[in-house]
């Protein structure tokens, strides 16, 4: 398998928290770019926690990660992949914390670097090829629970990112939006 | 407080930068809160509404929240003016309505209500987020900033949550009495609603991480101060003076 082509690599991936068993033991898995790949578990089987170890917020015991070729060893290199891997988190009130939309999705790109004209730019045309505009100036705690979802999709969407991990993605909206 | 959603968006009052606001409320509710005249207070009371009423804002935006604060007040009402020493009006079996201390209530109702005024005018037609700015931009700490951004974004979050356990208690019969078990009970959902937000501060915090946060808050807006805002902060100056020439001279 050729290095270029493949988005993540995971080793024999072991991960515990404090006093109990592994979470995750010895997990290996291979994503090429471009693959969507479904990860099915009961709950706490340790869905959220690999995403958390990918992202590395969680210091897995053993084994290794690989994103795009480069190894993750140190928290610098968790900083390079966080620019090129988007995370949904499961709960949407964790994932937006300005008041509102606009603020809210621009915060990546300016954080990537980009003025805040070119972030507000980028801001808008996310929230327009997901379908939300004239979402910009709503405040983000008054939106219902199936919106903060659409809106903290289109926070991570405006990162650009290669590759995207979404945790229960698809909790708590409606059919219509599900399928479309 | 912060409500500017009422107004119309290109409002004058929302384009006037937050530091100008800020340090206009700041100079006024000093003023006023040391002014001991109530002609004064209300010649200021007066001139707040006549700005109010020519910046065309609507007068509901005001009047709802000054009387949840008024019904406060009223408390003082029942007690200051039987227990201030002055002139007395009538004495009844002992207790004493005094004019001195009619006129001290008056005086600080009249002056919480202008300094209200002046509040709900300048701070609460911002919003949250530019008040953040412009307390960075002035140099507050960020750490307090942030504190005082995320509490204002996070109460609805807690509130809900205290809520959802609230109702969950009710659905298994919960009723609050005076016993071990009604303490207890209170004292888990406290213990909850802190580990809860505890909880979801550290995931919050890898959500803004997964998205490239380093520490460094960038603003959309940028604060700058031109011709309008220096006008209103002259406009301001002015009120201040009038006041202060009314009480001192």
């Amino acid at each position: 398998m050729s290095q270029k082509d493949t988005a993540i690599e995971v080793f024999d991936l072991t991960f515990s928290y404090k006093n109990a068993y592994p979470v995750l033991d010895a997990l290996s898995i291979s994503v090429k770019q471009g693959e969507k790949v479904g990860l099915v578990g009961p709950n706490g089987c340790g869905k959220t926690t690999f995403f958390l170890c990918l992202m590395g917020f969680l210091k897995f015991s053993s084994g290794q990660i690989r994103i795009f070729g480069r190894e993750m060893a140190k928290e610098e290199d968790f900083k390079w992949a966080r620019e090129r891997v988007g995370l949904l988190f499961q709960d949407p009130d964790d994932q937006l914390f300005c008041p509102t939309v606009l603020e809210d999705v621009a915060f990546g790109p300016l954080n990537l670097g980009y003025k805040p004209k070119e972030a507000i730019q980028i801001a808008k045309e996310t929230l327009k090829t997901l379908g939300l505009e004239g979402f910009e100036d709503r405040v983000t705690y008054k939106l219902s629970g199936g919106e903060k979802k659409l809106i903290s999709l289109a926070t991570v969407l405006s990162m650009q990112p290669k590759v995207l991990l979404l945790d229960e993605p698809t909790n708590g909206l409606d059919e219509e939006t599900y399928l479309g | 407080m912060f409500d500017p959603d009422i107004l119309d968006r290109d409002h004058i009052i929302l384009k006037l930068d937050p530091r100008v606001k800020i340090v206009s409320y700041l100079i006024l509710a000093s003023e006023i809160s040391v002014i001991n005249s109530v002609t004064v207070v209300l010649t200021g009371i007066i001139i707040t509404m006549f700005g109010i009423f020519i910046l065309r804002i609507p007068l509901g935006f005001f009047i709802k929240k000054l009387g949840q604060i008024n019904i406060f007040l009223l408390f003082f009402w029942f007690v200051l003016p039987f227990t201030y020493n002055g002139r007395e009006i009538f004495n009844f079996y002992g207790i004493s309505l005094t004019f001195e201390g009619i006129q001290y209530c008056l005086l600080i109702t009249l002056k919480s209500n202008c300094i209200l005024l002046v509040l709900f005018l300048l701070i609460g037609t911002m919003s949250s987020m530019d008040f953040g700015h412009a307390m960075i931009s002035m140099g507050v700490s960020k750490k307090l900033t942030f504190l005082f951004l995320f509490t204002w974004r996070y109460l609805d979050v807690m509130w809900r949550e205290l809520s959802q356990m609230l109702r969950a208690l009710k659905t298994r019969n919960f009723e609050p009495k005076t016993d071990l078990h009604t303490y207890k009970t209170f004292g888990f959902l406290v213990a909850m609603l802190l580990i809860r937000a505890y909880e979801r501060s550290k995931r919050i915090q890898m959500a803004m991480q997964a998205r490239g946060f380093q520490g460094r808050y960038h603003s959309l807006k940028e604060l700058r101060i031109n011709k309008r805002d220096l006008i209103f902060q002259g406009i301001v100056v002015c009120y201040a003076f009038i006041l202060g020439y009314l009480e001192w001279t």
